[in-house]
């Protein structure tokens, strides 16, 4: 507690951690079993909407898909627009995402502070068939269209759902225009992290290179797919500006990527937006204590101002 | 013819010592100074419950609280008047954090206050997590401030130990074993009031004689008798305490003294660790306890061994009376009782940042640290100096 107490930017301690560990965040791609019939989300294409997945089965619930039509600027937005309630931390807010859906409960963690490395909600993208954790923050990464997303409890695992069958499938009708390359949705074929195919481009380059690579998420995929350079959303203003120090993808990473069971997941995925359980109430909002406490504050040093000047007077 | 006698000066009461000759009563007591390390027991106590606190009204409470013991249990020493320094490098540290914090810190949620908005300077790839500028939030200047007070606090307590503790009655407790270290310390903290004293002769010195020249010749002109001040006061101090005896080290074996090393630095390691275990970990384990334990009684050993060697007595020792345990007492308990708090409560030491409320106030926290002002009607008057 004293462990942490240098007025030094959390921005670049989260750079700092998260760089020395995107190492630990490098997943290797097991040969996924061949491609299903991809279940169709509603409004997840190639080019559009982004997939989010939510594994709930630490507390029995299963694992929740869904999909976040359009083009979400973060990964936040995207679980907001899955109908998921975020909640952060008291003191660091949505910088730390402490609970999804109300799990857990505040009983097991009390979201006060950052959560414990045991116990704390992994934020992982799917790449190459496999759930490679994220090097940025869910506020800071920006999910490329037909990407998928996956959040799993615990102190580092990933959904226990390969990513490989939940591939949204191609556009079928324009206004984009289809990739023309093999479909996007084999990717027990395609060797991992060098030629990715367009839904699961996002971080590749983390499994390859052990630089933090979240600039290559931003830039157009090497295959030059028609599927445009995602998301465009200026750097500046926005209702969720990025930059968040990246902290949580330092938690994320650091337990290292688990690697996705070969042999589908649990069954087909739902396509029912997880049920926004309603955030708990934390504070009252009356001023009172407050004025309490400035007055006991203010007594004392009035009865302080009064024995110094009585102690210069004798 | 009757002698005229003056009658006696009237003296205050003395006030009555029992048969073991220590004062029986704490409202009766004579001036004396109190034992620095029970001021440093109540400051440490003080300091552990304000580092477990978040909240910024309890840790207004800490730091008011130690302000007015400090102002009503000072002595006039010169190091006495040291608490507004520290509150001053509060300020200081709670401004910092707050300018790093609205220059560096991202991540502005939608719910979030905005208070102004910065131009966002663009980083590169590489940075991707690092957003300089940006929209400053409400909850961000705050989240700051609350983290800035709680550093805040921590100095002060320490600021109270200091100004309240005499650092030279201090060192008159070290264990033996780290006699040498204690006689470096003692003529360290002797320095430092003299080289302030001798820079304000030489000021005084210089503004007499007219013409004195500042800018790069205030460096020779001042830095130069200081320090020739310095060492002739440094050489006049060490002859003196040569001829009393100090620094001489007994013949002790070398064996022995490799051992006292070797078990000291061990010992030394398994405290680091043993705490970094404690402080690091969300739920400590037997591992981290275990180290803790074994590295202090790693110290603890070498410091006997070593003290076994060296007979030293102590010229009149501060003594520990009711007053001393009265004083730690307070600040353990002040500090356990914002430990119990933290377990049962932890929403209520915690800062309401996210989302944006007013503090609010736990009850047995605040009246556990106000339990820290006992020391200002417990603790002896400090000795004052008659003026002249």
């Amino acid at each position: 507690m004293l462990s942490r107490r240098a007025a030094s930017g959390r921005g670049l301690a989260g750079l700092l951690l998260s760089g020395g560990l995107a190492l630990a965040g490098a997943g290797t791609a097991t040969a996924a079993p061949a491609a299903q019939a991809p279940a169709a989300l509603a409004g997840c294409t190639t080019t559009s909407g982004v997939t989010v997945v939510v594994d709930l089965s630490h507390w029995g619930r299963g694992i929740t898909t869904a999909c976040a039509a359009g083009a979400p600027s973060t990964g936040l937005a995207a679980l907001r627009a899955v109908g998921v309630s975020v909640t952060g931390t008291q003191r660091y807010g949505t910088a730390f995402v402490c609970r999804l859906a109300g799990l857990p409960t505040a009983k097991e963690d009390a979201c006060v502070d950052t959560p414990p490395a045991s116990a704390y909600w992994a934020y992982v993208h799917a790449s190459g068939g496999a759930w490679v954790s994220s090097t940025l923050g869910a506020s800071s990464y920006r999910p490329p269209v037909g990407s998928i997303e996956g959040w799993a409890f615990g102190s580092g695992a990933a959904p226990a759902v390969s990513p490989g069958s939940l591939a949204p499938p191609p556009a079928t009708a324009p206004p984009t225009v289809p990739p023309t390359t093999a479909p996007p949705t084999v990717p027990a074929t395609t060797p991992p992290a060098t030629t990715a195919p367009a839904p699961t481009r996002a971080t590749t380059g983390a499994s390859t290179a052990g630089v933090p690579t979240a600039g290559s998420s931003r830039t157009p995929a090497p295959t030059g797919t028609p599927a445009p350079n995602s998301t465009p959303a200026p750097d500046s203003t926005g209702p969720a500006a990025p930059g968040t120090p990246t902290s949580p993808a330092a938690a994320d990473a650091s337990a290292g990527a688990a690697v996705s069971p070969s042999g589908g997941g649990s069954g087909s995925p739902s396509t029912r937006p997880l049920v926004a359980e309603p955030a708990a109430s934390t504070s009252d909002g009356s001023p009172l204590p407050t004025l309490v406490a400035l007055g006991a504050v203010l007594a004392l040093g009035g009865a302080g101002a009064v024995a110094a000047r009585r102690r210069r007077r004798t | 013819m009757t002698s005229v006698r003056t009658p006696p000066a009237a003296s205050p009461p003395a006030p009555r010592l029992g048969a073991a000759g220590r004062s029986r009563t704490l409202v009766g007591q004579r001036a004396r100074a109190l034992h620095p390390l029970a001021w440093w027991g109540w400051a440490l106590g003080l300091a552990t419950a304000a580092s477990r606190v978040g909240n910024p009204l309890l840790l207004l409470l800490v730091v008011a609280v130690a302000g007015y013991v400090v102002v009503a249990r000072r002595s006039d020493a010169p190091w006495a008047r040291a608490y507004g320094v520290y509150l001053t490098m509060g300020l200081v540290v709670i401004g910092l954090r707050v300018v790093f914090r609205a220059l560096l810190g991202g991540g502005a949620g939608p719910d979030d206050h905005v208070l102004l908005r910065l131009p966002t300077v663009p980083t590169p790839g590489w940075l991707a997590g690092v957003e300089i500028g940006g929209p400053v939030t409400a909850e961000a200047v705050l989240g700051a401030t609350y983290d800035g007070m709680r550093l805040a606090a921590l100095l002060c307590c320490l600021g109270a130990a200091n100004a309240l503790a005499s650092p030279r009655r201090a060192l008159k407790v070290l264990p033996s074993a780290l006699y040498e270290v204690g006689v470096a310390l003692v003529v360290a903290v002797n320095v430092a009031p003299q080289l302030v004293e001798s820079v304000h002769r030489v000021r005084r010195a210089q503004r007499l004689r007219a013409g004195s020249r500042g800018g790069r010749h205030l460096l020779r002109s001042v830095a130069m008798p200081v320090l020739h001040d310095a060492l002739e006061r440094s050489f006049q101090l060490a002859a003196a305490m040569d001829s009393r005896g100090y620094g001489r080290s007994a013949a002790v074996p070398a064996a022995r003294r490799r051992t006292t090393s070797a078990l000291l630095l061990a010992g030394l390691v398994g405290l680091c660790l043993g705490l970094y275990g404690l402080l690091s970990v969300a739920r400590p384990g037997p591992l981290e306890l275990g180290l803790l334990v074994a590295g202090g009684g790693l110290c603890v050993a070498g410091l006997r061994l070593g003290g076994r060697a060296v007979r030293r007595t102590t010229y009149r020792p501060d003594p520990w009376l009711a007053p001393e345990w009265l004083v730690v007492g307070s600040g353990v308990l002040a500090a356990a009782v914002v430990l119990v708090g933290a377990e049962r409560d932890p929403l209520g030491l915690a800062a309401a940042v996210s989302p944006l409320a007013w503090p609010a106030l736990p009850l047995l926290p605040a009246l556990g640290m106000l339990v820290g002002v006992l020391p200002a009607f417990v603790a002896p008057r400090p000795v004052r100096e008659v003026p002249a």
